[in-house]
């Protein structure tokens, strides 16, 4: 009797495969709860810093809360000018020759979004992260809003100011795509190379928008929470107050020009192999539409530079660093020594 | 961002066994789609609380297991009730078709039907399948003890009432 019953549960339950739809709207929902923590998190944020802000105004004294050593050391605040500094952390030694690596996060993200992947290539070479303007412990821009261009400057002042090698790989991950073109066209002898890991592309929003079509009767909530989403600068409501359309024009303007945007400067592109799971859930020919359009970005980048690199990253669903950091950390490794050649 | 790894492997190599699991609790996909999904979002959301990665997929297959309990203790009041099966005794050992179990199954109690899956399509034994329901192990063998004695008789009752159809 005993045994019959689990054949007999076995045999009632073979047919329950998981419809890959599914699993993709438990994730993308899981998603969500991560951006409606930070976003808490941010207001909470906000609210201290502005309590903080009228509490040092009615004393009439400022204070620094950042007690970092300026000047020299591994982590340190680099003026950039403007009276302003930018936090620099470094790690690892460049080889003469060799130029320093230097990850710029993804807008909304810091340098923690690397995970492991700094420390895990020091050994010979020299590995820095910074902090973007008005994020983590560097001091906020003075006027805004910001495009990929300010933030080209900034990199190019952090270079400089930071005394790194002459030249960096510059590693850029998500919108940073678009800063990256800009430093490349603005400071291309600052730049032995550009690793774009996922990077999103300066049309990418407007394939997605017509992907979506126009508005239909009936549609789902999540088509029109899309579109809303695309054409009402939403994306520019990012505690940097850096303008996405802004960016993405400067971005489009370069990588349109005649001739290769990047010309000799070795470029990777690097993309996640399943990032087809964290798309929305919305119907199949959408998202493969809208799939289309995210490769299509990426692709376009590797188009750019006669020494490009475009490849899957096998088991990455949306954060190539840390979801197959040694991959990652090869291709940046192989850059760099083809560099220092 | 190891948790978070954790998760999506969870999500995407283990869904189809808990899919299976929360379908032999419900009965039907819709259901055990829903369970899973809410099982998994819950433990999602105290992630910062896990201290064992290694374990996830067993805090979600505790999470899942209660969450169905409780869903059809607020639901029971709503449900049609069961059809009359004649209380025919049925002796231990007598061969019984497997079409004639499922039916049973689908009215044992929740607690039954959770113990019989976990018991018997989980391998799990009694001491862990007490763990997963929050209960003693003594609980746990009666409720088998019970769940098999009504598959007995609701299947026998069964397989007369066709044999008799047939006649």
């Amino acid at each position: 009797m005993e045994v019959l019953i689990g054949d007999h549960l076995e045999a009632a339950a073979r047919h329950m495969d998981v419809d890959p739809a599914w699993s993709r709207a438990v994730l993308r929902r899981m998603a969500r709860q991560r951006v409606v923590r930070r976003r808490v998190a941010a207001s909470v944020a906000c609210l201290c810093m502005a309590a903080a802000s009228v509490l040092v105004t009615a004393v009439g004294h400022s204070i620094r809360v950042d007690d970092t050593p300026v000047g020299g050391g591994p982590h340190r605040l680099v003026d950039v000018g403007g009276g302003r500094d930018l936090y620099l952390s470094c790690r690892g030694t460049a080889p003469a020759g060799s130029p320093t690596v230097l990850m710029d996060a993804d807008l909304g993200a810091g340098p923690r979004s690397f995970g492991n992947l700094p420390a895990a290539l020091t050994a010979g070479l020299e590995v820095c992260t910074y902090d973007r303007a008005g994020t983590g412990r560097s001091d906020a821009a003075s006027s805004f809003p910001r495009t990929a261009a300010d933030l080209a400057d900034d990199i190019a002042a952090v270079v400089e100011a930071g005394h790194l090698s002459d030249q960096v790989l510059l590693v850029s991950s998500g919108f940073s795509a678009m800063t990256a073109t800009v430093f490349a066209a603005e400071h291309p002898d600052l730049l032995a190379g550009l690793i774009l890991l996922d990077p999103i592309g300066p049309d990418v929003a407007s394939s997605e928008l017509s992907a979506l079509g126009g508005r239909a009767p009936g549609e789902p909530r999540l088509v029109t929470d899309l579109r809303n989403s695309l054409t009402s600068d939403a994306r520019s409501q990012n505690g940097e107050q850096v303008s996405w359309p802004a960016s993405e024009q400067l971005a489009r303007e370069l990588l349109d020009r005649p001739g290769p945007a990047f010309g000799a400067i070795p470029v990777a592109v690097l993309w996640s192999e399943r990032g087809r799971e964290v798309l929305p859930a919305l119907p199949a020919a959408v998202r493969r539409a809208w799939w289309e359009a995210v490769t299509a970005g990426q692709r376009a980048y590797a188009a750019e530079s006669s020494v490009s690199d475009l490849h899957e990253v096998r088991g990455a669903v949306a954060a190539p660093a840390t979801e197959a950091p040694d991959e990652v950390a090869r291709t940046i490794r192989r850059l760099a020594a083809a560099d220092a050649h | 961002m190891q948790i978070e790894r954790a998760f999506v492997e969870l999500v995407t190599a283990r869904s189809s066994a808990l899919l299976r699991t929360a379908y032999l609790l419900t009965g039907n996909r819709t259901d055990a789609e829903d369970l899973v999904q809410e099982a998994l979002l819950a433990v999602y959301r105290k992630r910062h609380h896990v201290r064992d990665v290694g374990a996830l997929e067993g805090y979600v297959r505790t999470t899942l297991v209660r969450s169905h309990i409780s869903r059809r203790r607020r639901r029971s009041s709503q449900e049609i009730p069961r059809e009359q099966v004649p209380d025919t005794a049925w002796a231990d050992g007598e061969p019984i078709t497997s079409s004639e179990l499922w039916p049973a199954i689908t009215r044992l109690s929740p607690r039954q039907r959770a113990v019989v899956v976990l018991v018997y399509f989980e391998d799990l034994p009694e001491e862990e399948v007490a763990r997963l329901l929050g209960c003693s192990a003594g609980a746990v063998k009666s409720h088998r003890s019970r769940a098999l004695s009504a598959l007995r008789r609701e299947s026998h009752a069964a397989a007369m009432l066709a044999g008799g159809d047939r006649r």
